[in-house]
């Protein structure tokens, strides 16, 4: 027997987490979580309640949990995984079960990373869209100040700096508008949550209520 | 049967119940229960209460331990903490510092 083999038999119950050096065999029941640097083997009557990981996972039992493994992972015929797979390489044999996320490439950093990446990039992705399309219809200013907070790169659609009604009497868009474009627009600096938008209705209208089917 | 190994470079924090007997070669901490026999091998190192059939102390074990049969605290092994036992042998060169009840 290997000098630094664990194993846990099939009576066995552990609660809590088994972190360390070396191998692992596990043949009974886990809840929690299993962190070791050498291979971990589940066998068929492995039940394991917890993230498991280490450098070469072999599964054949049950496991509720992710599995992370810097090598490789495979999951034999008898094998059942709720759970996120993430290694290098993973192999599921024939009879498998698995359900959740299976990634294969880089472990454990990329997919913080990625996360992270979309979501710094999707704000700015959904700012310059707002842009372009709201600039174009020019009565709501709401939306518009809204979408200033993020402006760097230069529009072509008009992008007026105020959001008052009256300074967009001018029907072309003002050149010197545009060019002030790149630095934070002073006037609305303290620029708090945009306005509500509001429907644009003539003034005298009232609410009235209108029965289906009545004449207009 | 098989029997539980917990390796050397293995740390468990938490409890384990076992069926059948249990060889410690690492670090626990938290509680054992176990049905047969619990062996703590020398260079392991128990922070836990222990209850089971038989216990063989060749490590270090601090925690109160409660055992059906029989405990040996063999050369080299310290023990720490009350011991209920029927039997308890204590080797030349054991360590124990704690109560013994011996159901008397």
């Amino acid at each position: 027997m290997a000098d630094n083999v664990a194993m846990i038999a099939q009576g066995t119950f552990v609660r809590g987490n088994l972190h360390g050096e070396g191998d692992l065999n596990v043949a009974g029941r886990i809840e929690g979580s299993i962190a070791v640097d050498g291979e971990v083997e589940l066998e068929a009557s492995a039940r394991v309640q917890g993230d498991v990981s280490g450098s070469r996972l072999v599964v054949r039992g049950a496991v509720l949990g992710n599995l992370t493994a810097t090598d490789s992972i495979t999951l034999e015929a008898g094998a059942r995984v709720v759970g996120d797979l993430s290694a290098p390489t993973i192999g599921i044999e024939v009879g498998g079960l698995v359900r959740g996320r299976v990634e294969t490439g880089e472990a454990s950093a990329a997919p913080a990373k990625t996360v992270a990446a979309a979501r710094s990039a999707a704000p700015v992705k959904s700012a310059p869209a707002r842009t372009q399309t709201k600039a174009r219809p020019q009565q709501e200013p709401a939306r518009q100040e809204a979408a200033r907070p993020a402006p760097e790169p230069p529009r072509p659609a008009p992008e007026p700096v105020r959001a008052a009604p009256p300074p967009r009497r001018a029907p072309a868009p003002q050149p010197k508008v545009q060019v002030r474009n790149d630095p934070a627009p002073a006037p609305e600096a303290p620029a708090g949550p945009p306005a509500p938008v509001l429907p644009a209705l003539k003034k005298k209208t009232t609410g009235q209520l209108r029965k289906r089917g009545a004449a207009r | 049967m098989a029997s539980t190994v917990i390796g050397h470079g293995i740390i468990i924090e938490g409890e384990i119940t076992a069926d059948d007997e249990v060889v410690i070669q690492g670090t626990v901490r938290g509680r054992i229960t176990g049905h047969e026999a619990v062996v703590v091998e020398q260079g392991a190192v128990v922070e836990a209460d222990v209850s089971a059939a038989s216990i063989v102390v060749g490590g270090h074990i601090t925690g109160n331990v409660t055992v059906h049969d029989r405990i040996d605290l063999q050369t080299g092994g310290r023990l720490v903490g009350d011991v209920k036992a029927a039997r308890i042998t204590i080797a030349d060169g054991a360590s124990f510092k704690g109560n013994v009840d011996m159901e008397v």
